[in-house]
């Protein structure tokens, strides 16, 4: 059981819209660049190693927050209680955030929504954890599972598209995977995502689409990577911006060759710096 | 609904620019008759309303029903992506209506600009969002429907009774939320 405050300690009389929309003013990420990592079709798809490898790639002034939709507070190690404790505000739960917002603004007059209230909170909750980081000059935000996940459509989406709203310096990236099978790569995993996302009202500025482990060892990246956006450009051609990545499956002694990967192609995550 | 003003005069001289949708073998459409109904909006509207920062959606013209209202993306990917269910709306002169709705329904410079030159403006009060399960694109739209209006002006209507094919096969597209 959490610990509740004090009514006299609670917004429970105030407007909490104004309260959220008064803090959202006030939010000031001094021309931080805010990069969100969301996946799809399934959690495990290499969000954090990406996450990782980029932040690698900046040496320092970055941070990174991780928002995981657990609920439960067992003590088996890896869930919410200990990653609390572990990953202090590099680390943000959804039972963690549901329970701040219900003691700041549980008993408020006002009729409480995920979306825009939990939503606006969330975002909040980003700015806070990242000012306790620092204030570094990056902020990576991976949302944990998939973009599709219940918490995550409820209010950590429309949460993104109000950062998006405020501040302008947010990019969004996908990481997502294409398969093999019949010879060839099929790159229907990819559209679906983008699919679902377009009716979620997210768009994102790279797709990372990971390549798949049964790929032949000799294969020529060049080629799946121009072939997977060409089937993009054809599933969406109102869209002309949207474009991918393909991210080689690497594995073993492989792995150091990410980081050169990701450098290599940086214009393409980051061009803004070019 | 909830009027201010002189609705009637408003009315009298802003006749509705509605277009109709009767799908063949299916009849008029009364007025009386609950519809849903099905609007052209850019994208960036609609990731505020998705967001649920967005609780009004501007029109320049009062429907003539209420109930759930399909949202076709206009400069996205030229599909129906969700949809948002109103039973009232509030018709104010111009400047009456930015203090009553202001940023829960866009920005002060989008709204002056789209209702520039206009003395009356309405304001379609959003109880409601869903979200499609996938897209519905104009291609697969017109190809079902053929006889659907092509994209008139922005702002028209168009509509079609509750249980009619096209009606049907809008909501389909929900997980049966409706």
């Amino acid at each position: 059981m959490f610990n509740i405050q004090s009514i006299s300690d609670r917004d429970q009389m105030r407007d909490a819209s104004a309260i959220l929309d008064a803090d959202l003013r006030k939010m000031d990420f001094h021309a931080a660049r805010i990069s969100v990592v969301v996946g799809y079709p399934r959690s495990d798809i290499g969000k954090s190693e990406l996450v990782a490898r980029l932040g690698e790639q900046l040496k320092d002034n970055f941070s990174i927050i991780k928002f995981d939709g657990f609920l439960n507070t067992s003590t088996d190690r890896r869930k919410a209680r200990d990653q609390v404790a572990f990953g202090g505000a590099h680390s943000m739960l959804s039972a963690s955030l549901i329970v701040d917002f219900l003691r700041r603004f549980g008993d408020c007059k006002e009729l409480l929504k995920f979306r825009p209230h939990l939503a606006k909170f969330f975002v909040l909750q980003v700015y806070e954890r990242w000012v306790a980081l620092g204030s570094s000059r990056e902020l990576f935000l991976e949302i944990g599972g998939t973009f599709t996940d219940n918490e995550v459509t409820a209010y950590v989406v429309p949460g993104l598209s109000i950062l998006k709203q405020k501040y302008s310096k947010v990019r969004l990236f996908l990481v997502t995977a294409v398969e093999y099978g019949g010879g060839g790569v099929k790159t229907r995993p990819v559209v679906n995502a983008l699919e679902r996302a377009q009716c979620l009202g997210l768009s994102f500025e790279l797709i990372f689409a990971r390549l798949p482990f049964e790929l032949p060892v000799q294969y020529n990246w060049s080629a799946i990577n121009d072939h997977v956006n060409e089937n993009i450009r054809d599933a969406f051609p109102r869209i002309p911006e949207l474009k991918a990545l393909c991210i080689p499956f690497f594995r073993g002694d492989d792995l150091p060759d990410y980081n050169g990967f990701l450098l290599e192609h940086r214009h393409l995550i980051f061009p803004e710096e070019s | 609904m909830n009027t201010v003003g002189s609705l009637e005069e408003f009315l009298k001289n802003h006749p509705p620019k509605y277009n109709l949708y009767y799908p063949a073998n299916e009849g008029g459409l009364a007025n009386t008759r609950p519809c849903d109904l099905f609007i052209r909006i850019l994208s960036e509207h609609v990731s505020c309303l998705y967001a649920g920062t967005k609780t009004y959606e501007l029109r320049k013209y009062v429907p003539l029903h209420t109930g759930w209202v399909f949202l076709f993306d206009t400069d996205g990917m030229q599909a129906v992506t969700g949809c948002f269910f109103f039973k009232d709306c509030i018709v104010q002169p111009i400047s009456e209506l930015w203090l009553t709705v202001g940023e829960k329904a866009t920005s002060k410079d989008i709204f002056d600009s789209y209702f520039s030159s206009k003395k009356f403006g309405v304001a379609l009060k959003i109880e409601r969002v869903l979200q499609a399960d996938h897209p519905i694109y104009q291609d697969e739209l017109y190809e079902k429907f053929p006889d659907l209006p092509p994209p008139p002006e922005p702002f028209v209507y168009l509509y079609s009774p509750v249980g009619s094919k096209f009606s049907t096969f809008l909501r389909s597209r929900f997980s049966g939320a409706f």
